[in-house]
């Protein structure tokens, strides 16, 4: 080994000794899966620079740990070894498996000790419940979203439709138009288990699972394979023999580029997919709420993506109480504004949803209030939110099965029974894992 | 079962195990230690946290071996590594047989060939997923126009296809290296004596150059089927996610699926067990009934 | 020479021709690809090179860490591939040229750390890497002494080498070459008077050059391309890699897609590991499998 690399080696130790030294404010670890390469990194990166700008006693440190999924196992990880952040961005599908865990420490003690009070009436309903568990808000909802339809004005205009699909039928009546116009896929989705089934579910009022959806405790089960949910899947399975649905994969990625090729006319998707879409779609393009089922009286509110911040335990108080500041500083309205701008995000505050429309931002962007909008639809028991444990396997689950039904390998029927079946030992094994 | 050794050997109690010292101690600190917690792990339910763990016994593997997904996993993880290792091989074989008569001793030749082996697992996956994603991968796109059915999202057999592909091509490189470096050491007189005894180019692979080559195909036989085992995780990961259906769920990938994004740690533990004890089986049988038929030298 | 066959010739120059098309086809694709200019809409569908290489190149090297990150990268495959290169000569040397008490069981003991790779068991690696005592304090725990020690190696060059050498590649790889090694060199030695350590470092070390050249490059490709690990044992910017830093350009959930950046990225990470294997190939399959000797 040469003496440069000895060198190095030394300076690299030197270095990570010395950073861990003390310093004047104290610091607040917050981990989280934004690259800084891209837009919303760069944002978050500047909200963290200008709370520790605005006071001298904390100092938010800005780790990005990779994706939603390396940076929950770097938590993880960390928390065994005693070495947890203060703050942990984690995505909705891990989210149970920290709800239901003794790790965390709930953001309403955070916040109660710090001596902070938070009007919790103020934020939005049903992405508070999401992280709402015995009465106690667990999570501080951070970016929050929910699927909306987009579709290809141009597309549309060249197949005669003139009216926006707003039932699955109507959908399906365009969808043939479209088809006929020469669309080889008329109508994708992307994160089909999100937006196919689990929102539909919700905006239909149908059960997924018991427990209201696991919402009341881990020991919960899968119901679906009884109700409307096997007849939407049905449907889609039936479109996709017919060509009026074409599968582009689990993720964004792939209906984000079909659509953008203007293959695919009708685009499923996140709320958040503003940014993709307005910045590649070299047409003119537009966006709608999910499709309802003909005859729906009070269609319910959509199923939130996004994540949440936790707070994990086992820290001093200074650095509780340096979390409940920024926590606080996240909230306000201009700030929160300023993220729904930037981010295609929905603020998590009712205030800064007005403060959104006083100043006429919707007139301009007319989508990003959709999203709000469907969140704001009376709520039911079934539309609480989702909180299954090994959730990410039970997504696998229903990924695959859906992809089943799309090859025609299996009736919706018995795919939705597999996904029960498959689904329901999972569920038993996790609730033997948590404690009462 | 016993290893080979030298025949001639030196003497001395302590002296081998001061050598070993250094390995067993980075083995026993950051190998053995982790992976028995990790063993220990299978025999518990518990929170990812390990804020909570009760012993189940052995119903993790009972779990396991009650799911018809996961035997169908064993499966396609066995038809996977042999079809890899396979198609790999035996494409290295015949590019590293077609040089070797055309090109004895380019170097640039095998520069040329050799530089995907340096190339992350995960960036190969990428690559390969540029090329052949129905909705945007500029082949598959061009295999569409074709009127080929081409659609490795719905149909698991175009799946499987596609990361066998990928997994081979990585590996082809490496193969292609060892197997033409086996060839140039054959001494020429050798060749030149077959041919001279009327042996043609076919003959004189099968009856010569073939049995020649046993220890460097043993040897790319153990590190393929590792390969195959365990590093093709990232192209797994890049390409397919184990879709569709399950069509591509190989082992490894479902332990880290399952360990790292579902924390379902003591059924991720069980699967590690049962993915090691397959791979030491089948490194044995190699040992076994292949080293026996290879001559070192 | 062989007897000419022109038509075997021509056949074998068709094979390879085909093969090197195989090979350099994702390569060539990966440059067409950041070769575009930002204007991604149909990036993934082009075909030929574009006119923004240079510019691309520029702008990816020119982001924050990647500079550090390439020197963490060289950093941790070098010492990962002179790690492993010591500690496995020394091993090796010990299975093949000993008959010792547990000989077999000291061979399987390192071999068996070929079939469970670091994916399978990085939490508990990480519990161990963010205090190297943990075992011994639980040992002495179960013994009932209360230790408490703590050495922590996240964010720290050790902790992103030492996990990493904690198998057995290289020692088999060792042990197969030793195994070609005449006897007669072993048996002249000990007629000579030379001990088993005067033999490892005047005959076995410098025949063994080759092969070490060899294992370097296998081992630097090994540790270059690592991602899991570094993910988790470095919290601070300035200790990540390359390699990760190649797919924090990778779009996210929703984010705006720059493929042409993250290939220009991906080709300048793919560069360090491909010229080692390149411009050291010689050594690498001479010491591999030419049985010079």
């Amino acid at each position: 080994m040469s003496l440069r690399i000895l060198g190095m080696l030394a300076a690299g130790t030197l270095a990570a000794l010395a950073s861990s030294a003390a310093q004047a404010a104290t610091e607040v670890d917050f981990w989280h899966a934004f690259s800084p390469d891209i837009k919303l990194g760069k944002v978050l990166t500047r909200y963290v620079e200008e709370f520790n700008a605005s006071q001298d006693d904390y100092k938010v440190v800005l780790t990005y740990k990779g994706t939603y999924d390396d940076t929950v196992n770097a938590t993880i990880a960390a928390y065994r070894a005693g070495k947890q952040p203060a703050i942990v961005q984690v995505q909705a599908n891990a989210a149970p498996t920290l709800i239901f865990s003794s790790a965390i420490k709930p953001v309403d003690d955070v916040m109660a000790e710090a001596g902070i009070e938070v009007d919790w009436s103020r934020y939005l309903e049903p992405v508070m419940a999401m992280y709402r568990y015995k009465g106690k808000q667990m999570a501080m909802p951070f970016n929050t979203s929910t699927p909306l339809m987009w579709y290809n004005a141009d597309a549309f205009q060249k197949a005669g439709i003139d009216k926006i699909p707003a039932t699955w039928t109507e959908l399906e009546a365009a969808a043939r138009r479209l088809k006929a116009a020469g669309y080889p896929c008329p109508v994708t989705s992307a994160w089909q288990e999100w937006v196919l089934l689990k929102n539909y579910a919700f905006v239909q009022d149908l059960p997924l699972a018991t427990e209201g959806n696991g919402m009341d405790g881990p020991d919960a089960r899968l119901v679906f394979n009884h109700n409307g949910v096997v007849e939407q899947l049905a449907r889609i399975g039936r479109w996709s023999k017919e060509g009026l649905f074409e599968y582009q994969g689990r993720q964004w990625t792939g209906a984000h580029q079909a659509f953008y090729a203007e293959r695919c006319a009708v685009l499923l998707e996140s709320s958040a997919g503003y940014g993709g879409i307005s910045q590649n779609a070299k047409f003119k393009f537009g966006a709608a709420v999910l499709p309802v089922e003909e005859g729906t009286k009070t269609p319910r509110n959509t199923f939130i993506g996004g994540a949440g911040l936790f707070v994990m335990k086992g820290l001093d108080k200074a650095v509780y109480d340096g979390a409940a500041a920024f926590f606080k500083f996240l909230s306000a309205p201009e700030l929160q504004f300023d993220w729904h701008r930037n981010s295609g995000y929905v603020p998590i505050t009712v205030d800064a949803y007005e403060l959104a429309r006083k100043q006429g931002y919707y007139e301009k962007f007319p989508h990003q209030e959709l999203a709000i909008k469907e969140l704001l639809r009376q709520p039911s028991e079934n539309t609480r939110g989702i909180r299954l444990g090994y959730l990410v396997q039970i997504d696998e689950i229903l990924n695959e099965e859906m992809e089943k039904i799309w090859s025609q390998e299996k009736s919706a029927q018995q795919a939705a029974d597999d996904m029960v079946r498959r689904a329901d030992p999972l569920l038993a094994r996790f609730a033997k894992t948590v404690a009462d | 079962m016993a290893i080979r050794g030298k025949d001639v050997v030196f003497k001395g109690r302590a002296l081998p195990w001061l050598l070993l010292a250094p390995q067993l101690l980075v083995l026993a600190v950051f190998f053995f230690w982790p992976a028995g917690r990790g063993i220990v792990e299978a025999f518990f339910l518990s929170d990812p946290f390990l804020d909570r763990s009760i012993y189940v016994g052995l119903d993790n593997f009972r779990a396991l071996f009650a799911s018809p997904e996961y035997w169908d996993s064993v499966w396609l993880t066995l038809r996977f590594s042999a079809a890899t290792t396979l198609l790999s091989m035996s494409v290295a074989l015949a590019l590293a047989v077609a040089a070797d008569r055309v090109l004895r001793r380019s170097l640039l030749l095998r520069s040329l060939v050799i530089w995907p082996y340096a190339v992350a697992p995960a960036i190969a996956g990428m690559l390969w997923l540029f090329l052949f994603h129905p909705a945007f991968g500029v082949l598959a796109l061009a295999l569409r126009d074709l009127g080929v059915g081409w659609n490795p999202l719905l149909d698991g057999g175009d799946a499987m296809l596609l990361i066998v592909a990928a997994a081979a091509w990585k590996q082809v490189s490496y193969n292609f290296v060892f197997f033409l470096a086996g060839l140039q050491a054959i001494p020429a007189s050798l060749i030149e004596a077959a041919a001279i005894d009327g042996a043609g180019p076919a003959r004189r692979l099968r009856d010569l150059v073939l049995p020649l080559l046993g220890p460097t195909s043993f040897f790319l036989l153990v590190m393929n089927v590792i390969y195959a085992f365990f590093e093709t995780f990232g192209i797994v990961d890049a390409i397919t996610g184990g879709g569709p259906g399950g069509a591509t769920r190989l082992l490894v990938y479902k332990v880290y699926k399952d360990g790292f994004q579902a924390q379902d740690l003591g059924s991720s533990a069980a699967q590690s067990i049962v993915l090691m004890v397959i791979v030491v089986a089948l490194t044995i049988l190699q040992f076994r009934f292949v080293e026996k038929r290879v001559s070192y030298a | 020479m062989v007897e000419r066959s022109p038509r075997f010739d021509a056949f074998c120059w068709l094979l390879l021709s085909a093969g090197l098309l195989l090979v350099f086809l994702p390569l060539y694709y990966a440059l067409v690809i950041a070769s575009q200019p930002d204007d991604t809409a149909r990036l993934t569908l082009a075909t030929l090179p574009g006119s923004a290489l240079w510019h691309n190149l520029a702008a990816a090297w020119a982001k924050d860490d990647l500079q550090r990150q390439l020197v963490n990268s060289t950093v941790m495959a070098l010492g990962i591939a002179l790690g492993k290169l010591s500690i496995s000569l020394l091993s090796a040397f010990a299975v093949t040229y000993f008959r010792f008490r547990f000989r077999t069981a000291a061979f399987w003991l390192i071999f068996i750390t070929l079939m469970l790779p670091v994916e399978v068991r990085i939490v508990p690696t990480f519990e161990v890497a963010a205090n190297v005592l943990s075992p011994v304090t639980a040992l002495a725990g179960w013994l009932g002494w209360r230790l408490e020690l703590n050495v922590s190696l996240l964010d720290s060059y050790a902790g992103l080498i030492l996990p990493l050498i904690a198998s057995a590649t290289a020692t088999f790889l060792f042990r197969q070459f030793f195994l070609v090694v005449p006897d007669e060199l072993c048996e002249a030695a000990k007629v000579d008077g030379a001990g088993p350590l005067r033999f490892f470092r005047d005959i076995l070390l410098p025949m063994s050059r080759t092969s070490m050249a060899a294992l370097f490059v296998i081992l630097f490709i090994y540790g270059w391309n690592q991602y899991l690990w570094p993910l988790l044992a470095t919290t601070r910017a300035e200790m990540t890699t390359v390699v990760i830093g190649v797919a924090r350009t990778l779009p996210t959930d929703n984010a705006d897609t720059r493929w042409n950046l993250t290939m220009a990225t991906t080709l300048l990470a793919m560069l360090p590991p491909v010229l080692v294997v390149v411009l050291l190939q010689r050594w690498f399959v001479r010491g591999l499998v030419d049985q010079e000797k």
